[in-house]
């Protein structure tokens, strides 16, 4: 993509929150469900599915912290991408009048711009680095998931006839979102660096 | 790029205008800027679009010190202008601008801060450059609902931001040679865009009284001599807030 740029970070960043938050409110609901249902067993043999529910839960509230602070950085991102828009506007004006002007007209206006740019500049590159620790937190996150799916599947292989079939959906379902999720974050963490690039 | 031209000079008060950009791209409205000097302030009248500030402030610095200008003033709250308020701010962080209330919470969208913008109230109040008292002059609806004229009682001059503008090419003569050639590129312009036939009547009546000896626009040239009260009497004749009615 040539055009990369903080606010197209921040655009593909809070469509892929939507999408992650749905994936979590799936798996939570999945989790409470498997919860409900292996409780109901009180089947010693269902102990360690129980425990793998527990930790879809515990997933889901993890990923829920995790895009809270996601969005909350694209929130400031775009405040500061604003900024730097504005900035290189105003730049590339007061910069085509320094040109057209007597020398030394504008001196003392382009040296203040550059320290403020300056500033601004590596505030940017620093919240499009905070970016792509989140990215990869929640990449990290997905793999995690996908780990937890994996021994779902096992905890459900170990569960009696009547509730193997049921379990092991659950546990199918959740590596499904896993991997959604582990998807998003590795399409984003590109993007991200070719931003962070460019800047 | 744009030239700076005296209009006026006696002692240390004069009116200078920034006008005719042949560089300038013919997606934005040509615009005049007028420098008012009075000792060491000066107070430029609507600086102009953000586009337009190069081309503006370096026209002022080659013939003028752009660190005298203290104060603006912005007729209305158009972006041709008053949206470059951010750079001129920029260049010096204590200039004021003077504007109608009306627009004192619009425009700092362009630029500035609570401290930037000074409101006019609706019957006009003198502004003061230098110690010498300029006049803003009521011209609401013409065309904005809260709008300013600025008038100089010493010299004769009438700044009057949108009415008496035409639209003409750059190569166009810096004041009015023919006033009924020139009236027709001012006449499409006035019909439209000033609404309301009171307000225009009532501004008629106003300018008439101050017998300005220079009529000022933003856009377009300047009307002097005889052709102030010829403007004057045609805009009152004008019937204005007309769509032009589309051709079958």
């Amino acid at each position: 993509m040539s055009s990369v740029n903080g606010l197209t970070v921040v655009v593909a960043l809070n469509e892929a929150a939507k999408d992650m938050r749905e994936h979590s409110f799936q798996v939570r609901i999945r989790a409470l469900d498997a919860l409900v249902r292996s409780a109901k067993q009180q089947s010693s043999g269902l102990a360690g599915f129980r425990e793998v529910s527990h930790q879809m839960r515990r997933w889901s509230d993890d990923l829920g912290t995790q895009l809270e602070s996601l969005q909350k950085l694209c929130g400031e991102s775009v405040v500061r991408e604003s900024q730097f828009r504005t900035m290189l506007r105003k730049r590339r004006l007061m910069e085509r009048a320094a040109q057209l002007s007597p020398a030394g007209a504008l001196e003392h206006c382009l040296a203040a711009t550059s320290t403020r740019d300056a500033k601004l500049r590596t505030t940017r590159l620093a919240e499009l680095h905070r970016t792509i620790v989140e990215l990869e937190a929640l990449t990290q996150l997905g793999l995690m998931a996908i780990v937890l799916s994996h021994t779902a599947m096992i905890e459900a292989a170990g569960a009696g006839n009547r509730e193997r079939a049921v379990l092991s959906q659950v546990a199918r379902e959740f590596g499904e979102h896993a991997n959604s999720v582990l998807r998003i974050g590795k399409r984003l963490v590109p993007l991200a660096r070719t931003a962070r690039e460019a800047a | 790029m744009k030239k700076m031209i005296t209009l006026y000079e006696k002692g240390a008060h004069s009116w200078r205008v920034v006008a005719r950009d042949p560089a300038r791209p013919n997606h934005l409205i040509d615009t005049n800027e007028y420098l008012i000097s009075h000792g060491d302030a000066t107070l430029l009248t609507d600086p102009g679009g953000q586009e337009v500030f190069p081309a503006v402030f370096a026209a002022i610095a080659e013939g003028w010190d752009p660190r005298k200008i203290n104060t603006l003033f912005s007729s209305h709250q158009d972006p041709d202008v008053i949206s470059s308020l951010a750079l001129w701010l920029d260049f010096n962080p204590a200039i004021k601008c003077h504007t109608s209330w009306l627009w004192c919470s619009f425009i700092p969208h362009f630029g500035g801060d609570e401290g930037t913008l000074v409101p006019i109230p609706d019957e006009g109040c003198g502004i003061e450059v230098g110690g010498f008292m300029l006049q803003a002059v009521p011209a609401h609806f013409l065309h904005s609902s809260g709008n300013f004229h600025l008038f100089d009682a010493d010299a004769g001059i009438l700044f009057t931001g949108d009415v008496g503008a035409a639209l003409q090419p750059p190569e166009a003569p810096l004041f009015v040679e023919n006033f009924s050639e020139h009236i027709k590129l001012a006449e499409g312009f006035h019909k439209r865009w000033m609404g309301s036939a009171a307000a225009k009547n009532d501004w008629c009546h106003r300018a008439r009284a101050l017998k300005p000896t220079m009529l000022c626009p933003q856009h377009g040239a300047i009307y002097r001599g005889d052709d102030v009260m010829r403007f004057i009497d045609w805009f009152e004749a004008l019937e204005v807030g007309v769509l032009r009615k589309a051709k079958h």
